[in-house]
């Protein structure tokens, strides 16, 4: 028998699960985006509106809907002595998920970074003259910055396996409060350096480094809206020991942002490659 | 099932489907959409063509519509009818799965293809339009080269096709890995599916590449970059590389999916298995992995390093090895069968055909002396259109004969059928053979006015190219007939004796019910699953 007759009754009693109006809805939002960034002004304050709303809508219709609890981050389903790859192909699907797009950042992040190394070979010295010289010293506190609020992460999900919902939180709120005095410092430094007249436009090193590492800062920058929705939802008591499936993924974005941003520091800042 | 609630009005499941059978759907009937305008774009670059100079079109224009023709035929067709079209609809069936792993996604995917298609258009309709070509060089894409803003629609229309094929991409690798049913496994993936995966992992590595370069053109046009402004440092070859580095596996994107249909139909109708299973799977897989190696053989003339090209040259051969065995292989699988020549075997038959000319022609520039005379000539076009219609649209219309019953019920007409696929045949080996010939002859590509000497070749080619979409009609008129009036389809339409798929097509399993024995007859290729395969172990 073909679906058709099956999918035509099914029109007449489609099941709720099936249909979702956020997908549309973060389309319209995505392309008034696009047209957004073009025409600048009031269009891309809708644009903004419009997307972020979707993706508001599409978590909430994710925690409403469908009314699951948060799903577990381990599986106990296999027998003790099962291999390596049938772990693996055991993890939950959001993990997949997460690990999967990382495999489309990793490749985001090495076209942004042949940029650099293509034009650092060519040119005869870099950086090139003229530049300001980066601040290697506050930007290393900077770094150590972002990579305690991996620590702080990490120590507050043991805490959460532990049951100790309170310190927990607090590490959680580390995190967070950790990775948005990264952000400022970065922008503090931005703007200082385009005080001593070093911006986008100076060349292919000034064009470099203001994308590897904006770019990384917009990751850290939706890397924190997601710690943060995360956090609310433990506010919530949404998680506990066993269940606590977005806080992994969540986790491991974030562990990913930071390692990026060290391979950026020693790349770009340190130069020891 | 709630029979309680008044049935959801046609409109409303349309736009908030999350079904896979729904969005591959959705995905078939606006890329058949994009393959019309597409098509009409091409016909009037052969009109044009009919008289070297002006015939009756301005010379813009003329670069405008190959462009367009060119996004429109890649990004807007052939990927999205194969990944999002058939992708969508049959993977989640071969494998057991109720659905995709992120059914939002998947409608997600969809509905960005789309916003990226009215991107395009709109860039296509407006007064400062793109004639870029679908390759986009610098320094014609900077603003420098095209001042106006439908460069920049054309940008991030290509960016926005390539998030919703991310996107798509992850979905299916998390599907594949997580949502088969009890009994499926990825020693007994059809080859189908095996071609989406593979497909899949190419966009995901590939695809990103290809967004970071066309946001860095889009930072030189707009916010003073010099990513590839040679004044401030930048490298235009290097623009080239990061192009091609994604636009090479992104031609395998193209036609593995239209081999994994190939791989279904052949058997079937040749009633036996698929000659070599494993040879295939694992051909499959080196063509995904060298095709990350080999995107230099499109800059042999750009002035790179010898040494450097000769290694891509032996890459591009290479490539060559993994493909030849596929096509061995089918031949292998219809040796000693009992052929049926169905239309959907005819297109599959063409398909190996076809696609063995093309792939050849590739061969041959892959030498790099030779690449000097044809590179951005007519060779190359003959070349693309040999495995891109020839293989991949043949291929498509093999999948859609072939499932048609499946996805409507009914029978498509065969008689139509025939007279579609021979027809096709003629035109498109009349349109394609004689562009080796202009290509031979010096004739370059993309060109509005060529060597008045050739003008007997050019219009064969347009009048062949005239019949190539017309007959199109007999496709879409039977299809569309068919739809309400066909006949109706029984469980096993091709009567396919020795596959376990056709009879047993229940409807993948409602959640916490596993019909096993259904979810492994999807999946499974004729032979390879042990007799005794999904059935319960005994307590």
């Amino acid at each position: 028998m073909s679906e058709y007759p099956k999918v035509a009754r099914e029109v007449a009693h489609a099941p709720h699960e099936h249909l979702s109006p956020w997908p549309l809805f973060v389309a319209i939002g995505t392309i008034s985006l696009y047209y957004g960034v073009l025409f600048h002004g009031p269009v891309l304050g809708i644009a903004v509106l419009l997307f972020l709303s979707g993706i508001y809508g599409w978590i909430y219709e994710d925690y409403m809907h469908w009314k699951r609890p948060a799903a577990a981050a381990e599986e106990h389903a296999l027998p003790a002595d099962s291999g390596f790859l049938k772990k693996m192909l055991a993890r939950p699907v959001a993990w997949w998920g997460v690990i999967i797009f990382l495999l489309t950042e990793i490749m985001l992040f090495g076209a942004l970074f042949t940029f650099y190394f293509t034009a650092k070979i060519g040119q005869s010295s870099w950086p090139p003259s003229g530049v300001p010289e980066l601040p290697v010293f506050s930007t290393g506190i900077n770094t150590a910055i972002l990579v305690s609020s991996g620590f702080t992460m990490h120590v507050g999900i043991m805490f959460l396996k532990r049951n100790s919902r309170t310190m927990f939180l607090v590490m959680f709120g580390a995190t967070i409060a950790l990775g948005g005095l990264f952000l400022y410092n970065q922008v503090t430094e931005y703007l200082d350096l385009m005080g001593e007249g070093f911006s986008l436009s100076s060349g292919t090193y000034g064009a470099a480094f203001y994308t590897l590492t904006g770019v990384h800062g917009a990751h850290v920058t939706a890397g924190l809206a997601g710690l943060t929705a995360v956090f609310a939802r433990s506010l919530l008591g949404q998680f506990d020991a066993k269940r606590h499936l977005g806080i992994e993924g969540v986790a491991i974005y974030w562990h990913f942002v930071d390692f990026v941003w060290i391979f950026l520091y020693i790349v770009i800042y340190l130069r020891w490659i | 099932m709630d029979t309680h609630h008044a049935p959801t009005p046609a409109w409303k499941v349309w736009l908030f489907t999350t079904d896979h059978r729904r969005i591959g759907i959705l995905y078939m009937v606006t890329a058949f959409g994009f393959f019309i305008v597409g098509g009409i774009a091409a016909l009037t670059i052969r009109s044009e063509l009919w008289t070297p100079g002006p015939t009756f079109i301005r010379q813009t224009t003329f670069n405008e519509l190959f462009s367009i023709h060119g996004v429109t035929m890649i990004f807007l067709w052939i990927i999205p009818v194969l990944v999002g079209g058939f992708g969508n609809y049959f993977l989640p069936l071969q494998i057991g799965a109720k659905d995709m792993s992120f059914p939002r996604l998947n409608a997600l995917s969809y509905w960005l293809y789309v916003s990226a298609g009215s991107l395009f258009w709109i860039g296509f309709l407006l007064k400062d339009q793109a004639a870029l070509g679908w390759t986009g060089y610098v320094p014609l894409s900077q603003r420098v080269g095209t001042p106006g803003f439908g460069a920049d629609l054309w940008i991030m229309g290509f960016h926005l096709v390539g998030i919703s094929s991310i996107l798509g991409g992850v979905n299916f690798l998390v599907t594949v890995i997580k949502e088969r049913a009890p009994g499926v496994k990825f020693s007994n993936l059809s080859l189908f599916v095996w071609s989406q995966i593979v497909t899949a992992f190419l966009i995901v590595m590939a695809t990103p590449v290809i967004g970071t370069v066309l946001t860095l053109v889009f930072f030189d046009r707009n916010f003073g970059t010099t990513f590839f402004i040679p004044a401030g440092g930048g490298d235009p070859v290097l623009y080239q590389h990061l192009f091609w580095f994604y636009s090479h596996p992104a031609v395998y994107v193209m036609i593995l999916p239209a081999m994994g249909i190939v791989s279904e139909v052949l058997p079937r109708f040749s009633g036996q298995p698929i000659f070599g299973y494993r040879a295939m799977v694992y051909a499959m897989a080196v063509i995904g992995f060298l095709g990350f190696t080999v995107w230099a053989h499109h800059m042999f003339t750009t002035g790179i390093d010898p040494r450097v090209r000769a290694g891509f040259m032996v890459t591009t051969m290479t490539i060559g090895l993994p493909t030849g065995v596929k096509i061995f292989n089918w031949i292998g699988t219809m040796y000693g069968g009992r052929i049926r020549f169905t239309t959907p075997m005819l297109f599959a038959i063409g398909f190996v055909a076809m696609f063995t000319i093309g792939g050849i022609d590739g061969i041959y520039m892959a030498s790099i002396p030779i690449d000097y005379q044809l590179q951005d000539t007519y060779w190359a076009v003959a070349h693309i259109h040999y495995v891109l219609f020839g293989g991949s649209v043949l291929g498509v219309f093999a999948g859609i004969y072939y499932w048609f019953p499946r996805m409507t019920g009914r029978m498509m007409d065969e008689r139509a059928g025939r007279w579609h696929f021979w027809t096709t045949m003629i035109f498109l080996n009349g349109v394609f053979l004689t562009m080796h010939i202009t290509g031979l002859l010096g004739m370059p590509r993309r060109v509005y006015d060529y060597n008045p000497e050739l003008i007997g070749w050019n219009q064969v080619t347009t009048a062949f190219g005239i019949g190539l979409g017309a007959v199109q009609l007999i496709f879409f008129y039977n299809a569309l007939h068919s739809m309400r009036r066909g006949a109706v389809a029984g469980p096993n339409p091709w009567d396919v004796r020795d596959s376990r798929e056709w009879p047993s097509v229940k409807r993948a399993p409602s959640p916490g019910k596993a019909p096993v024995s259904a979810a492994v007859a999807i999946a499974a290729v004729e032979g390879v699953l042990p007799p005794d395969a999904g059935r319960k172990p005994k307590e």
